[in-house]
């Protein structure tokens, strides 16, 4: 068993995951009689892997969300994919998804749970997302969790699949917030090559107003 | 120098109160002097008294026991080796007079009696049957003569059959060669040999010598023809009489058939003869007394039977020219073994080449049973498998040319799989090894050494690499070798990842903020600003985008100090 604990040094695996939030508008026939009048928005909040093939379940144990205090239950656990918990609420929290990775040595599982933190998202937050005509919000945030130095088990159960595979293309073109695609790294890539060409040049051209003034000190020097 | 002497220089103070007694016994000790011991050594045991008694008393004390034991009493007696001697013997025995002259003692046969054998050798019989045998002897050889002649002039008929054509002129040398061979082949005056010439080694060298020459035959077969010729005439000339034979027998009886003191002792009349004419006549005289015996050894009477004289001869001369051999002969026939060794080896090599080459050449045998697939439902068995292979394989080049135009469309800055139909750069590509793989078959490697029975984890790595994925399927898998970078075992959000470029103080990361701002880059307003899609590959470049605003910052900062110097040196121009 110490064989399967025994942890593969100086390699990573990651697998992408997306979390976040759908959340629409209440209607009044969605209301149901125990639904606090109060209440404006119905909202989702889940976490899952991004490829749908692929089974964390040997992995995790469960998923907590730690919703506001004022909900009774708080604390929402969820056992088996998917991992989501639905409500309904009229203001925007910091909800807490746990991962809870199953223990025991036996199973060569020794991973810490795991936080990630997602800002509840009710009303439109992104000035340059169109409006949807049905009024939902969606607030997914592409992630991955590295699995750094994972022990021998944990690197069997992820190398199974190929975990990483990111689509090419969106599933539905509507989703183009709520799905993240190979293409999109590569974009963000490139947009990032030009922020670091922007920033490159303007140190190129900082630096040669810093020689300028060094001439400028030495002429005054003599 | 003492004992105490030496107490003395490394100041050691050791039983005071005992010297005295010890001063008084030395004197005594040195009145009887030591044997097997330097004076200056024993003195050295100093005051521990030596365990073994050193005096040489204890060599005394075994004389003394040998004195006290009473000798055993010796008798001269007479004694009669043979009892028909008529000479008198003394010898001294042990044991007292009375118990050797009493009647037991004297009734035992001589001691040394046993050891005086004869050998059987039988007597020669009466001079008629001595007649008879020699006839029939001398007929038995005229069949074998004849058969000779037979067989010669057969031979000499085939000869000629095939020479009729050649000249004369080689015949005549021919027969000039053989009469050379004849003078050659007398047989010479053997010299007096120094092994066992006994009858026994005789037989056997005899048989042995059959069994030799039985390869030469043919080549000799004229040779001993002409051997026999000679023989023949001898034995005209020189004929064995009864006396003669029995003159014989009697010298092989006297000198225990001891041949080369018989040959040595034999002088009859006026007749010459050679060592193996009197074992001729001895063994085949011999054979036929045996015979005409009723009770007699078959076995004994083939050996006999076996002594041929001509092989006789030619074995003894074989064993004069080996012995004759000049150093300068022996080295070059050692030479002749060692090259004839030589050329064995050189062929047994290119036997194993020429056949290693025709496997080659051959067409490629099947190390695995073709049984199965003699069966026509084994035949479509096999045609299915082959199937299913090649759709595999078209299937994944479908894939990659799917990935490749995907790519193509999105302007993907990732270079395009190599393409399949260059077959052996495909085929290079999957035999490479990324470094993550050679880091775990490392890996591997060495869970083997340390723990042989590694074996569940050893199947996952063994399975992945069996896989041979390319740099861009091991990204697919979400696998990545860190090298040497350093980890924190556990799990992290990719986003949370502790980059190099975020080990700032927190003013710095604010700068850098507001830097990316005066540069129109988005940064969603937040100081925490991090990419869409937090990936391994933006994360880098993420970082390597806030090292260069760093960067900037600190160029930016140089350049602000030297502006405010140039400002103070103005201002301070200006003041003068």
């Amino acid at each position: 068993m110490s064989s399967n604990t025994k942890r593969i040094k100086f390699v990573s695996i990651s697998v992408p995951v997306i979390y976040g939030n759908n959340a629409v508008r209440l209607s009044p026939e969605k209301r149901k009689p125990n639904t606090p009048p109060d209440h404006t928005h119905e909202w989702t909040v889940f976490f899952k892997p991004v490829l749908n093939n692929i089974d964390l379940t040997p992995l995790i144990k469960k998923v907590t969300f730690k919703l506001h205090e004022t909900y009774e239950n708080a604390v929402r656990s969820v056992e088996k994919p998917p991992y989501q918990v639905t409500e309904t609420g009229w203001g925007e929290f910091e909800i807490i998804i746990k991962i809870h990775f199953h223990t025991g040595l036996e199973l060569g599982i020794s991973e810490k749970n795991f936080q990630i933190f997602h800002g509840l998202k009710l009303h439109p937050f992104n000035p340059q997302q169109p409006l949807k005509e049905n009024g939902e919000v969606n607030s997914i945030l592409y992630d991955e969790l590295v699995f750094q130095e994972p022990t021998e088990k944990v690197f069997e159960m992820l190398t199974r699949k190929p975990v990483n595979l990111l689509p090419y293309s969106l599933s539905n073109p509507n989703n183009r917030d709520q799905e993240f695609i190979r293409t999109d790294e590569t974009d963000e890539l490139a947009r990032l090559e030009v922020y670091i060409k922007k920033i490159k040049d303007e140190i190129e051209h900082q630096h040669n107003g810093y020689k300028d003034l060094e001439q400028e000190k030495l002429a005054l020097l003599q | 120098m003492s004992a105490n002497d030496i107490l003395d220089v490394l100041n050691i103070q050791r039983d005071e109160l005992k010297q005295p007694p010890k001063k008084k016994l030395k004197p005594t000790a040195d009145s009887n002097p030591r044997l097997g011991m330097a004076r200056e050594l024993y003195n050295l045991i100093g005051p521990n008294t030596p365990p073994v008694n050193l005096s040489s008393s204890a060599y005394n004390t075994n004389t003394k026991d040998r004195f006290k034991s009473k000798p055993s009493p010796w008798t001269r007696i007479e004694f009669k080796p043979r009892k028909d001697l008529k000479v008198n013997f003394n010898h001294w025995v042990k044991g007292s007079r009375e118990l050797l002259e009493s009647e037991e003692e004297t009734k035992k046969p001589y001691f040394f009696e046993k050891f005086n054998v004869k050998l059987d050798i039988p007597e020669l019989v009466d001079e008629e049957t001595f007649d008879l045998f020699m006839k029939e002897i001398e007929e038995h050889e005229k069949e074998v003569q004849a058969i000779l002649a037979q067989r010669r002039e057969e031979k000499e008929q085939a000869r000629k059959r095939e020479r009729e054509e050649s000249a004369k002129l080689k015949e005549t040398e021919k027969s000039s060669d053989n009469k050379l061979h004849q003078v050659k082949k007398e047989p010479a005056e053997v010299p007096k040999e120094s092994q066992g010439d006994d009858k026994k080694s005789d037989e056997e060298d005899s048989s042995n010598e059959k069994s030799e020459t039985k390869e030469h035959q043919d080549e000799k077969k004229e040779d001993q023809e002409k051997e026999s010729e000679d023989e023949q005439k001898s034995e005209l000339g020189q004929k064995w009489s009864y006396d003669e034979t029995k003159y014989l027998f009697e010298l092989c009886s006297a000198f225990e058939l001891k041949w080369p003191i018989v040959y040595d002792r034999y002088n009859w009349h006026t007749t010459s003869r050679t060592l193996e004419d009197l074992k001729e006549q001895f063994y085949r005289i011999c054979a036929k007394i045996f015979e005409s015996q009723e009770n007699s050894n078959p076995a004994l009477i083939e050996s006999l039977k076996v002594f041929s004289k001509s092989r006789e001869i030619e074995r003894k001369n074989y064993l004069e020219n080996l012995l004759k051999r000049t150093p300068a002969e022996i080295a070059e026939e050692e030479s002749l073994v060692i090259e004839a060794r030589r050329f064995e080896l050189a062929a047994k090599k290119m036997l194993l080449e020429r056949s290693h080459l025709l496997t080659l050449l051959d067409s490629p045998q099947t190390t695995q049973p073709i049984q199965q697939y003699q069966s026509s439902q084994g035949l479509t068995n096999l045609y299915n498998n082959l199937m299913i292979i090649d759709k595999h394989q078209k299937k994944r080049q479908l894939q990659q040319q799917q990935h490749r135009s995907i790519g193509s469309l999105n302007q993907d800055p990732v270079p395009p799989p190599i393409p399949i139909a260059a077959s052996s750069s495909f085929k290079k590509d999957r035999s490479f090894q990324t470094h993550l793989q050679q880091y775990l078959s490392g890996l591997l490697k060495q869970n083997q050494i340390v723990n042989p029975s590694v074996k569940q984890e050893a199947n996952t790595i063994q399975q992945l690499l069996a896989k041979r994925l390319t740099q861009k399927e091991e990204e697919a898998y979400g696998l990545f070798f860190h090298g040497t970078e350093k980890l924190t075992p556990g799990v992290i959000l990719r986003s949370s990842q502790k980059l190099p470029g975020l080990q700032q103080k927190q003013s710095v990361l604010k700068s850098v903020n507001s830097v990316l701002h005066e540069l129109d880059i988005p940064t969603a307003g937040g100081t925490s600003w991090k990419p869409i899609m937090p990936t391994r590959k933006t994360m880098t470049k993420y970082d390597e985008l806030i090292r260069s605003v760093v960067a900037l910052l600190d160029v930016k900062k140089g350049k602000d100090k030297l502006e405010a110097e140039i400002r103070l040196i103005k201002s301070q121009r200006g003041l003068q």
